[in-house]
């Protein structure tokens, strides 16, 4: 039966790399700091986001057998 | 194929929605005294008010048609290139949004000005004229395409009208009025696509109808990893999530100017994250259901068996739609266009007085002057945009070749951006070789498609999905470029480019500021009596002040207490302290008053004697 798995697998794992690299190049170039409230929403957003997406199209995968 | 025609009623409907968007678009030519008003509304709005804007700009006249045309074919995976665009998410709010507010960069060429050299900037605004002239053409001519597959107009006269409905409204109202009719058509087009879903369900006979029509692929998020060859799953992630997402973000001058117009920085990011999380998934299925439903229509055997699929939104609309509602969806498809191409006509007036007109031509006039240049390019960007109608009406397929153009510029305009915004070594000699030759190697790659070959063969795709592949193999070629003319040239003085590359946003927010930069927690937003005073800043109540967390020098942002406007009757002040000059008036802060400048107040359209809401921004 046709399944998602391997272009969410490449989805996420490429574009969750790239996701990964510029979140820590922006704190790591001082872009964005943890001492700063506003950056640190912006970082559980972000990443609350990223996991909400992921979340959303593995449902979805599943459910579209039923 | 037959065409629907439309009833009187929807004629009445298309024809007052016209009406509509001129009347509505052109009253807000009296918040437009000046350029910084005409491009970006004196920064003035709300998150919800830029997102919704955000949508309705990247849902165009053909969305409708492509999409749906996608969702016949390909299932529910036709949502892909609206739901890939999280990855950039912290480029774009950490770095670019507040690197360009801050450092009141006006566009994308003057942002590589000041960031690389002239030259770099000279080849920015030519790629960037044309690639927003021919996309306004491209809009107006996708329209005329839509109203002769529906209703049998000719294309050029039947885009005609709306088209100069939209170089109306923005010529006149500017940024703001292409914000407030966004509102507007965002709403249209999005209760047209659901409303059309709905029927079409219903049509059907409900949702376990629709739904059990259509194979388990049909259903998937993602079509085939790398197959069928003409919609592969790896192609749009690096054609459209890669690539054209970060062209939409990062390139478009009209979105640009979007995220310029927010109040703050933080309503632009809260804008964009508002636009991506909630409203980009709506617009995906607006725009693609009625491939779906006529998928479904088809298992049914309620379609022939030989609809041409790029025919089924006309052939679903015109099966479910009754008097009235199909005028809503031809007012819809008109909405889209218009959302899309004020946006690109707004920002063509924008480069050209902001990167030709103003620093080369005509240097040093009143505000008054470019706000006039600006009227009349966005009126000479609408002609150019009707004028290229017929010329794309003698192509056999214009969107291949739009698709072409588009895909072989953005790379080189991505990379340049990206690397200049993220790398301090990235030099003026790389940027400009980047955007030639990285282009002219784009453009090889379109006479030549082996070149792309390795790239498609990696992922295992054929030939006919070559086309989707080159954005991966234009952005590594780019950054190869850029990164090799680098090692081997001289970069700019860190000190010059301070405010331009993530790593002096600090110093960007204290330039844009003036001082230092208070960056404590929010403090409370208060409502507080508006009086105008004889001061030169704002003046507040030092336990208001207390409440607010502001200081003396920290800039607030003062809007109509009625927040539903958006922020259109608003205004930006500084906090100033209680001086011996005031004292010496007799002039005294009173708690729960806020005391502004008189032309503050005009210029926000603010009511002296009402309550407005005070919030601080820096």
């Amino acid at each position: 039966m046709a399944n998602n798995w391997i272009q969410i697998a490449y989805q996420y794992g490429l574009g969750g790399l790239f996701f990964a690299v510029t979140l820590y190049l922006c704190f790591k170039e001082e872009g964005a700091t943890l001492s700063h409230p506003e950056d640190r929403w912006m970082l559980k957003v972000l990443i609350g986001g990223y996991f909400g997406y992921l979340l959303m199209h593995t449902l979805w995968a599943y459910l579209a057998r039923f | 194929m037959g065409h629907y025609a439309g009833t009187k009623l929807d004629y009445i409907v298309i024809i007052a929605y016209f009406v509509v968007s001129l009347v509505y678009g052109s009253f807000f030519a009296k918040y437009t005294k000046s350029t910084r008003d005409f491009f970006f509304s004196a920064q003035r709005f709300s998150w919800w008010l830029i997102g919704i804007s955000c949508v309705a700009t990247t849902v165009g006249s053909y969305s409708f048609v492509k999409y749906s045309e996608a969702g016949f074919n390909y299932g529910l995976s036709s949502t892909q290139t609206y739901l890939n665009d999280w990855f950039l998410m912290p480029l774009f709010l950490l770095g670019w949004v507040p690197l360009i507010y801050f450092s009141r960069v006006t566009s994308i060429p003057e942002f590589f000005e000041r960031r690389f050299s002239r030259a770099t900037r000279l080849a920015g605004v030519i790629v960037m004229l044309i690639y927003l002239c021919s996309n306004i053409g491209f809009n107006f001519y996708t329209l005329g395409v839509a109203f002769h597959a529906l209703l049998g107009w000719d294309i050029f006269w039947g885009t005609l009208a709306a088209a100069l409905i939209t170089g109306v409204y923005t010529t006149f109202g500017g940024q703001t009025a292409v914000v407030m009719n966004d509102l507007l058509q965002a709403v249209l087009l999005l209760l047209a696509g659901f409303l059309l879903f709905f029927l079409g369900v219903h049509y059907l006979g409900g949702w376990a109808e629709f739904w059990n029509h259509l194979s388990v692929a049909e259903r998937l998020p993602f079509s085939g990893f790398n197959k069928p060859a003409e919609f592969p799953m790896v192609g749009v992630f690096w054609q459209d999530g890669m690539a054209n997402s970060m062209a939409y973000y990062f390139v478009n001058q009209g979105l640009i100017m979007r995220f310029l117009a927010a109040k703050s920085v933080r309503e632009g990011r809260k804008a964009a994250i508002f636009t991506v999380l909630l409203l980009m998934p709506l617009a995906a299925v607006a725009v693609s259901n009625a491939g779906w439903v006529g998928k479904a229509m088809l298992a049914k055997g309620l379609l022939p068996a030989n609809v041409n699929p790029s025919d089924v939104f006309v052939k679903v609309s015109e099966l479910v739609a009754m008097p009235g509602l199909f005028g809503l969806i031809m007012a819809a498809l008109t909405a889209a266009m218009m959302s899309t191409a004020d946006a690109l006509i707004n920002g063509v007036s924008a480069i050209a007085v902001n990167d030709v007109w103003r620093p080369f031509l005509f240097k040093n006039r009143s505000d008054k002057h470019y706000l006039l240049a600006a009227r009349i390019f966005a009126l000479a960007a609408t002609f150019v945009g009707i004028v290229l109608v017929p010329i794309f009406m003698t192509f056999h397929s214009v969107y291949r070749a739009h698709a072409s153009f588009t895909a072989a510029i953005t790379p080189p305009m991505v990379v340049t951006i990206v690397l200049g915004m993220v790398w301090k070594r990235f030099t003026p000699k790389a940027a400009f070789a980047t955007l030639i030759f990285g282009t002219a190697s784009m453009f090889l790659s379109i006479a030549y498609p082996e070149m792309v070959a390795p790239f498609a063969r990696l992922h295992g795709v054929g030939e006919a999905g070559f086309v989707f592949l080159r954005a991966m193999y234009g952005m590594i070629t780019c950054t190869a470029i850029g990164v090799l003319v680098s090692l081997f040239t001289k970069p700019r003085d860190e000190q010059s480019i301070q405010g331009l590359v993530i790593n002096s946003l600090q110093r960007a927010k204290e330039l844009f500021k003036g001082g230092n930069v208070n960056d404590r927690e929010m403090g409370q937003k208060l409502f507080l009596l508006l009086k105008p005073a004889e001061v030169t800043n704002a003046l507040l109540h030092p336990e208001d002040m207390e409440k607010m967390d502001v200081e003396p020098g920290d800039l607030i942002y003062v809007q109509d207490k009625r927040l539903w406007l958006g922020g259109l009757k608003s205004v930006h002040a500084r906090v100033s302290s209680v001086t011996g000059e005031i004292q010496a008036q007799g002039i005294k802060s009173e708690k729960g008053v806020l005391l502004l400048p008189l032309e503050a107040v005009k210029e926000g359209l603010l009511n002296a004697g009402e309550l407005v809401r005070v919030e601080k921004i820096m």
